[in-house]
């Protein structure tokens, strides 16, 4: 009986693995591959090993280190707001003595804009801060203020701008698992603390962050590593513009591969990325308290 | 925290203060719910309600067939998405939460390590696979990308899904002489249609949201899907707004009920990753 049990488990388990390895693991090779050998343009490669040109070529790009802190200041920035900013909604829902209903619907409402699709939230930010037809310029226009308003246009703020939509998209996302880790937290931590005279922000401070340390520190480093990569809104929003003062590393290597058609250096330059991503997620598990 | 008792006029306070907080955080989307409704001689007027209401803007997006056949195209992608994903996922989801396994623990962890390698460079390899395989401007890699990229949570959260069922279950239609894939589709399914139905939607929403592997894998503006036509819509220079706000909303609001609907049944599968660890 149980050999048959173990037989069953992996012909279950058999599709889906097998498409795993056909789809993500000999792909995650092959981009090594790429990335070591594959120069010029196009999808015709001679593979020989080019001593490591396009690896090379990604640091002698003068503006290679600028996109590089852009990168890491828009998915740094984003993971501290959406993280604080969905703590602290997550908070409000949990301990506030309000009806049932009305915090459920609350919730509801909070996670909509999540629950809109990238494309239309790069639209909608694009309508809502532009200089002729968004709102914010119509209202200063009718106040009499002859200022143009158009920040997605302007070299200082069109980074910010792009890092503020993707914290407004998706903090909720946050908020949610941090509230269902916060639901977790055994009662009796609170009552107990209680007891010995603290206050709520003396266990907010003491119990509340050490009991879901983990759990803020996974999302924390989810955050980072999948807005690090994080292609859809900067491109419908600045392709990287004005002059590539928004661009990121994978707006970089989107161009790199599907305009310029240099699919090793994109590899090269997607490396990078994904050997930080590796590196971030290997310091945040090392830190994590193991039970 | 325990708050259990709070004086009338501060938990009123409160009402007020969430009720503003989420005012202020669907207000973008809510102007252009209202934007849709202007006339389009005048899109963007001042105020906050229309000076006139119309609904003239959603007749032309039906009547536009590019927007139409975008709109067919994101329904075949992402119903196949999701249906392919929910074949794969469930025998997998159904080993993980009966089975123990020698590799059960290192396979669950490479499906949390899955999501993070940037999707971006999964593009140039599928990419360069596609256009050598012949498969390029098809929607065959779309299905494919899509369902590869959602079958990690499908997996993890059809495993919370089949948890929840007492093993006693299948273990009598196998006295009664089923096998245990016959249980698994005869016994187990039915009672889990819930949680199936809220995965495939989960997934079918993912999969109509996708942009960057719709971008590169279509070039043909025919089989172009509802995301890239809007991208490439608003990157033009004479924008026409009062068809593209309302294309927006009708491509967003039924997607919206419908997580409605279904969070509560994939909350866990979602926290899996993150709670975990």
């Amino acid at each position: 009986m149980p050999r048959i049990k173990i037989h069953a488990a992996y012909w279950f388990v058999l599709p889906a693995m097998l498409f795993f390895f056909l789809l993500a693991i000999y792909p995650s090779g092959f981009v090594l591959f790429l990335s070591l050998f594959a120069t010029g343009k196009g999808t015709a490669f001679s593979p020989n090993f080019t001593n490591f040109s396009n690896f090379i070529a990604v640091w002698n790009n003068p503006n290679f280190l600028r996109i590089m802190r852009q990168t890491l200041f828009y998915a740094g920035v984003a993971t501290a707001m959406s993280i604080f900013m969905g703590f602290s909604l997550a908070l409000l829902l949990n301990v506030l003595p309000l009806r049932m209903g009305f915090i459920r619907t609350m919730r509801t409402i909070f996670l909509i804009p999540w629950a809109i699709t990238p494309t239309v939230v790069a639209i909608l930010f694009r309508l809502i801060l532009h200089p002729q037809v968004g709102p914010i310029a119509i209202f200063l226009k009718s106040i009499g203020l002859s200022v143009v308003f158009g920040p997605l246009g302007q070299p200082k703020w069109a980074l910010l701008c792009v890092t503020m939509t993707n914290v407004w998209m998706f903090t909720p996302f946050y908020m949610l698992m941090i509230l269902s880790a916060l639901q977790a937290v055994d009662p009796g931590l609170y009552e107990a603390a209680v007891v010995d005279g603290a206050n709520g922000s003396q266990q907010i401070v003491y119990i509340t962050i050490p009991s879901i340390r983990n759990t803020l520190l996974t999302l924390a480093m989810f955050d980072f590593v999948s807005t690090a990569a994080y292609f859809d809104l900067t491109w419908i929003m600045t392709q990287g513009g004005p002059i590539n003062t928004s661009e990121i590393i994978p707006t970089l290597v989107y161009r790199t591969a599907f305009q310029s058609f240099e699919f090793g250096k994109a590899s090269a330059i997607g490396m990078v990325l994904f050997s930080i991503s590796v590196v971030v997620s290997i310091i945040v598990l090392r830190a994590l308290d193991k039970e | 925290m325990l708050i259990n008792r709070m004086p009338t006029w501060q938990k009123a306070i409160w009402y007020v203060v969430l009720l503003v907080l989420g005012i202020i955080c669907i207000s973008p989307y809510l102007w252009m719910i209202m934007s849709s409704f202007r006339p389009s001689t005048e899109p963007f007027a001042l105020g906050i309600f229309p000076h006139s209401w119309t609904v003239t803007n959603y007749f032309r997006v039906f009547k536009d067939p590019e927007l139409m056949s975008s709109f067919l195209n994101s329904f075949k992608v992402a119903f196949t998405s999701a249906s392919l994903a929910l074949i794969l996922g469930i025998p997998a989801g159904y080993s993980f939460a009966r089975f123990r396994f020698k590799g059960h623990s290192f396979m669950m962890s490479f499906l949390m390590v899955v999501p993070t390698f940037p999707g971006i460079l999964l593009a140039i390899t599928l990419f360069v696979m596609v256009v050598k395989i012949g498969l390029y401007d098809t929607h065959y890699p779309l299905i494919l990308a899509n369902t590869l990229i959602n079958l990690p949570f499908t997996i993890w959260n059809l495993r919370t899904v089949f948890e929840a069922v007492t093993r006693e279950i299948e273990e009598s239609a196998m006295v009664e002489g089923c096998n245990r894939l016959q249980a698994l589709i005869k016994v187990v399914l039915p009672i889990t249609l819930p949680g199936l139905a809220a995965t495939f939607a989960f997934v079918y929403i993912l999969s109509w949201n996708e942009y960057l592997f719709a971008t590169i894998f279509i070039s043909t503006s025919e089989k172009r899907l509802i995301t890239t036509t809007m991208a490439s819509a608003i990157g033009q220079f004479n924008v026409d707004y009062a068809k593209l706000i309302p294309a927006a909303i009708l491509s967003t609001i039924p997607l919206i009920f419908l997580f409605m609907v279904i969070q509560r049944y994939i909350i866990k599968g979602l926290a899996m990753g993150s709670i975990k660890g």
